[in-house]
């Protein structure tokens, strides 16, 4: 049963296990082929493809397509803000799976 | 604005951990990926680039087999990064003249570094004194890029 003590540092689109772990894998780097999060994460194009969307109206990712080559590839990062969340909310995990207190 | 959401309890928390941990994994995995191939044919090339100076006495072979290592090293790199699915650096925020005066710094400083070796063993009596360069460079150069990338900062290291 969840507590149901608040936490501000907790971001309620990252509490979906499939977000959180697109975000886990983009905050290990400083930018992910937008393939290699699909595979890790395992979902097809078109889903992964929804799922960013959500974080990029949430103004957490972002992404870009290579200009050039034959064979362009996407690119996704987590934006300046989107890197301070994700890491405020897996500090708050980090806490919580340890059972110590917010400050 | 989104609502505050409820704490999730210290087991699904620790499930959550524990994805987090195997994300970090799963990223320095790939950016570890073939950095021990791509060492391992600079040095080799770059050995032999600087043993063919000793053993082509004819200088336009030797000039031309320069050429054709030199281009096989620079374009070791670029293939390298194409094969790569992650970043492991930060993006900049904007321009960073202060970085960038460093890093021109630190590359100028090892090039100057490297020439004088050469020009040293050059100058002794050596027998095959560019033989003994390539294997300096051969093995510096590979440490080098071990130890500026190591030291570089990293993304998610705090996380």
């Amino acid at each position: 049963m969840p507590d149901p003590t608040p936490d501000t540092r907790l971001v309620p689109l990252l509490l979906d296990p499939t977000r959180l772990r697109i975000s886990a894998t983009l905050v290990a780097a400083g930018e992910v082929e937008f393939g290699f999060v699909r595979d890790r994460v395992g979902l097809s194009d078109s889903a992964l493809s929804k799922q960013l969307k959500v974080l990029t109206t949430a103004g957490i990712v972002e992404s870009r397509r290579e200009p050039t080559g034959a064979a362009r590839r996407s690119w996704v990062r987590l934006t300046t803000d989107g890197r301070a969340q994700v890491s405020a909310h897996i500090l708050a995990l980090r806490e919580i799976a340890a059972g110590g207190e917010r400050p | 604005m989104q609502p505050t959401p409820a704490r999730p309890t210290p087991e699904d928390a620790a499930a959550a951990v524990a994805e987090v941990e195997a994300a970090r994994r799963a990223v320095e995995a790939a950016d570890r990926h073939g950095v021990a191939v791509m060492l391992a044919a600079t040095s080799v090339l770059t050995f032999l680039d600087f043993a063919a100076k000793d053993e082509i006495t004819n200088p336009r072979r030797r000039l031309a087999a320069s050429v054709v290592i030199q281009a096989a090293v620079l374009g070791i790199s670029p293939l390298d990064a194409r094969g790569k699915p992650v970043t492991p650096y930060l993006p900049g925020d904007g321009p960073q003249p202060a970085l960038a005066m460093k890093l021109a710094g630190v590359t100028l400083g090892w090039y100057a570094a490297e020439r004088l070796t050469v020009h040293l063993l050059r100058r002794s009596h050596l027998k095959r004194p560019n033989t003994v360069a390539g294997l300096v460079l051969a093995i510096s150069r590979s440490a080098g890029y071990l130890a500026v990338t190591t030291v570089l900062p990293r993304a998610g290291r705090s996380a």
